[in-house]
């Protein structure tokens, strides 16, 4: 016998039906406020429209822009030192984006008169750098998406003693971390390590400098020059240098921006430092290599030509031509088709698509595929070459807005 | 966008493709009709994926799985990923206690997982309440029964039918766990024992209702529970991939912005880039609340639909915390695949906290290594923790302090988990994440980015909203799956609302009409 009769639950049930009737019957038909949902729209926006506000040149080949929110739109996202936006772009046919690092502050961009700046090098032969160059002046509207990326200080992860390693363009995330932590935290201290070409390569000198000597408790810089002006040393990023200008290496969270030849190295040089962990060493995505033949793993036989990839987006297909040296995603944007992309590292996964058939390369240094999508053939095209031709399916992609 | 990236018109839009979406999808695909499933994100699932940072892949929500398995044998989600559409999953099953820790009682402990253990281990602790432990798990039990015989016969069952094979359910439905548990005379700090399992369903013992609270419970003491292998996004991507293969469509990077209406019923969409497709048929994975309050013309909705809807007390949300540690679980000793921590046995107080921005007293914890030797590189282990918030509690906070107070609270629940453990974790993490009601917004979009759709009130759950499900329907062709469908909020019971949503456009499809 239950100790749970059935009569009387069947009247508790009457009961709670009457209830349930009486909640509707008492219930006001006001639509409801989705407070989280406005505060989430507004830390990530869909998108980004914004206004080239000044150009300052920081030498020949480097220009910041500073942009501000479009004059229809609301304030700008809020951010941690270190994360980049999107640009979006429409060059010819091709809907193309890039990451570029903000490499302004984050109190900078709070407010009504608040700011992103970024810092853009121009590439010879660069696709979107070189539009750069040659378009935006004050007042050209940009769309963009973001902040996105992972690259910043955790307060839950890192040590506080920060070593920032930065290779020519690379310092960018790391004049927003110096104007932030100067600014608005006294926690963390960090100490620049900056490789640079020669004298007229390094950015931002005057302006670090000043930081530092106002907070010399907090900072600290030492450049390194492969052609040092006199009285500077000569030499390159490595463990020497690295070892040399740092009491220890424990106990220190190492970020590391700059080129993937850099990268390369430096993956090497830390091994002789010994005893590093990985949780240590924290380097940002650069993008596609500038030439993927000469990676370690690009396979011997494979050649340089002209394949055909044939993309599917739902019911539609296009026959495109793609080079083997080029990424999927490239010979998507040339031929004008729409796929989303955002780090262009691999890392992401906005580009996810599905590899039905042929072979290719994959950089797999920040490959941020899921288990499941390794075993389904899902690539990311920002980071695979077409070495024969392919059927890839690719997602739906919004066009870009305005403008 | 180019013209015909879609058909004019479809048996069936889905919109969106967490699990209840995918599972609807699935299942009318199986049977013939032609579904498309739309979903805004660029990958399939909802809250069921993962994502990667570094050398690690964390699972988002989805600690284990129930109803894979079934007291007698195998489960309902068993029968439908194998029977019914032949996905190739294989899920490994748990086989050691859960860690349980009780603080404020000194209490740190392994409960056993079958149910003659756990009840002697029961008594073995509060003597004497072993018989009064076993009549109320048996009736537990009998929810679950109730519950499977219900999704067996794809909830086509007559209410006298009901009573005659599952009175139980029926006698409980208008009933609290309390006013359950105080019949059956169980002694406090057994009861304690058994309510560990709070930290999943968020409710205060009497206010929620028994046979969800019951359900669960069967699940985790009577019948085996598994784990998710590559994380929870295997079965969304593949159940994704069999969507297509069955000759159903799916669209990522698509939202449904508009539900046109006709006379009453549903008669299309409209995406995001104004593509309109037609359909008589819609199953929303989006909550109730963004679809009558976002997306139906006001002129279309009755006003019954938004009384309905405000009658209902919104459910919680998650602040959760994906670790990835720098040494092995053997090295750490995180010895055990599931974790309870919690203060004492005061629920109600913890309920009631949950309402404030404070360090959480009740939380659980998940280490997939011990189970799942693949789950992250060699040499490392991924700690999940988890803990239920209302998100209302995160409404003040602005957008610029939202990253420091998430990294507080999560750093309250990493240093009480240090403590009990005596593992010191923060030396340890080489990667980390932590999700607020904020991030759920983000990413599946949810009112109020809650996770678990409305609350278990005795009013508002399962047999009531069947029996209330016909007559409230206020848009002709509009059923709701997922968290928001028929049963309770969670992984099985998603799946399974999927698939019952859909039973009566199939069996219409095979009486002959479209
Ligand atoms: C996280 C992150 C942060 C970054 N931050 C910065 C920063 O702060 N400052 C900075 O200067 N850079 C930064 N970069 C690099 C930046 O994003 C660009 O990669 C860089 O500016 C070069 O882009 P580009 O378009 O000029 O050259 P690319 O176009 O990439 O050059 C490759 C070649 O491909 C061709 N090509 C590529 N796409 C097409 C197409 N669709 N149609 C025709 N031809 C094509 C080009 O003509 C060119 O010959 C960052 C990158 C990442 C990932
Ligand atoms: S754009 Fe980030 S992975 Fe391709």
């Amino acid at each position: 016998m239950s100790k749970i009769k059935l009569i009387p639950g069947l009247f508790a049930l009457m009961r709670m039906a009457g209830t349930r009737k009486k909640r509707i019957k008492e219930a006001d038909f006001k639509i409801r406020n989705d407070i989280i949902g406005q505060i989430a729209k507004q830390m990530h926006p869909e998108s980004l429209s914004l206004v080239v506000h000044s150009v300052r040149a920081e030498n020949e080949s480097v220009r910041t822009y500073r942009l501000i929110s479009a004059p229809d739109s609301t304030s700008l996202p809020v951010f941690q030192a270190g994360q980049y936006i999107s640009i979006k772009l429409k060059i010819g046919k091709s809907q193309t984006s890039r990451a570029y690092t903000i490499s302004s502050a984050p109190y900078e961009a709070e407010g009504e008169n608040g700011y992103y700046e970024i810092t853009v090098r121009k590439k010879p032969g660069g696709l979107v750098s070189e539009y750069i160059f040659d378009n935006w002046a004050e007042g050209v509207g940009v769309n963009a998406t973001g902040p996105h990326g992972d690259f910043f200080y955790s307060p839950l992860r890192d040590y506080k003693d920060i070593v920032a390693i930065a290779g020519g363009a690379g310092i960018t995330p790391f004049r927003s971390m110096i104007k932030q932590f100067a600014e608005k935290e006294h926690e963390m201290n960090l100490t620049l390590l900056y490789g640079c070409k020669n004298e007229n390569d390094v950015l931002f000198e005057r302006e670090i400098d000043e930081i530092i000597k106002t907070h010399p408790s907090l900072f600290r810089r030492v450049n390194v020059y492969e052609n040092a002006p006199e009285g500077r040393p000569q030499g390159y990023l490595n463990a020497e240098f690295i070892n040399s200008n740092l009491e220890d290496m424990q106990n220190k969270t190492f970020f590391i921006c700059g080129p993937s030849v850099m990268y390369e190295f430096l993956r090497k040089e830390f091994l002789k430092v010994g005893n590093l962990r990985r949780k240590q060493l924290r380097y940002e995505v650069g993008g596609a290599p500038d030439n993927v033949t000469k990676r370690k793993d690009w396979p011997a036989n494979a050649e340089c030509k002209t394949v055909q990839i044939t993309v599917y987006i739902q019911n539609i297909s296009y026959d495109i031509p793609a080079s083997t040296i080029e990424t999927i995603l490239t010979a998507i944007e040339r031929a004008g088709l729409l796929l989303d992309s955002q780090c262009r590292s691999g890392e992401c996964g906005i580009c996810r698509s599905k590899l039905n058939e042929g072979d290719v390369y994959i950089i797999t240094d920040n490959d941020g595929r899921r288990a499941a999508d390794k075993e389904l053939g899902y690539i990311h095209p920002c980071s695979t070459y077409p070495l024969s031709d392919c059927r890839v399916t690719i997602p739906p992609s919004n066009p870009i807005k305005g403008r | 966008m180019d013209k015909g990236m879609f058909n004019e018109h479809y048996d069936a839009v889905v919109i969106g493709s967490g699990m209840g979406g995918l599972s609807a999808g699935c299942n009318l695909a199986r049977n013939g009709l032609k579904p498309l499933v739309l979903e805004k994100h660029n990958l399939p699932g909802g809250v069921t994926t993962s994502f990667v940072r570094g050398r690690f892949e964390f699972e988002i929500s989805v600690q284990c799985i129930t109803e894979y398995g079934n007291i007698e044998g195998m489960g309902p989600i068993y029968k439908f990923f194998h029977d019914e559409l032949n996905l190739d999953l294989e899920f490994p099953k748990m086989n050691e206690g859960r860690f349980f820790s009780m603080k404020d009682k000194d209490l740190k402990t392994v409960l056993p997982l079958k149910k003659d253990e756990l009840i002697a281990f029961i008594n073995h602790r509060v003597p004497g309440s072993a018989e009064a432990v076993r009549e109320y798990l048996d009736f537990c039990d009998e929810m679950l029964r109730a519950i499977n015989f219900i999704n067996d016969n794809d909830a086509q069952i007559k209410p006298m039918e009901l009573i005659k094979k599952h009175k139980g359910i029926v006698a409980a439905s208008g009933l609290t766990v309390k006013e359950v548990t105080d019949k059956f005379k169980i002694p406090k700090e057994a009861l304690d024992l058994l309510d560990i399992y709070w930290t999943f369903t968020g409710l205060p013992m009497d206010m929620m209702s028994f046979p969800v609270y019951g359900t669960v419970l069967s699940c985790m003491s009577s019948t085996p529970v598994y784990a998710p292998h590559k994380t929870t996004f295997e079965v969304s991507a593949k159940m994704a991939e069999k969507l297509t293969q069955l000759g159903g469509e799916i669209a990522y990077n698509t939202r449904v912005d508009k539900i046109l209406v006709e006379n009453g019923a549903v008669c299309g969409v409209v995406t995001n880039r104004g593509e309109v497709i037609k359909t008589k048929h819609i199953y929303s994975n989006a909550l109730p609340h963004n679809v009558f309050c976002n997306m139906i013309d006001k002129n279309d909705l009755p006003v019954k639909a938004l009384k309905q809807l405000n009658m209902r007390v919104p459910g919680t949300s998650f602040l959760s915390l994906y670790i990835g540690l720098d040494k092995s679980h053997e090295e750490l000793g995180l010895n055990h695949y599931m974790y309870y921590f919690a203060k004492d046995g005061d629920i109600n107080r913890a309920y009631r906290d949950m309402e404030y921005l404070k360090p959480s007293e009740y939380f659980a914890g998940m280490c997939p290594n011990p189970l799942i030797a693949d789950a992250s590189p060699k040499g490392t282990s991924i700690l999940h923790l988890e803990t239920i918030t209302k998100s209302s509690a995160w409404a003040s906070v602005t957008a610029k302090e939202y990253y420091k107070t998430k990294c507080e609270l999560g750093g309250a629940l990493i240093d009480e988990a240090s403590e009990v453990l005596d593992i010191p974790l923060r030396e340890h993490i080489e990667e980390i994440e932590v999700c607020a009601p904020h991030t759920f917004a983000r990413y599946i979009g949810s009112f109020m980015g809650n996770v678990y759709a409305y609350d278990h009130r005795v009013f508002d759950s399962v047999v009531i909203k069947a029996m209330t499900q016909e007559k409230e329907r206020p848009i002709h062709g509009l059923s709701f799956v997922g968290n928001a469908g028929l049963l309770i909020a969670g992984f099985p019971s998603s799946i399974l609302s999927g698939k019952l949503a859909t039973v009566e456009q199939v069996e219409e499809y095979k009486k002959g009409g479209r």
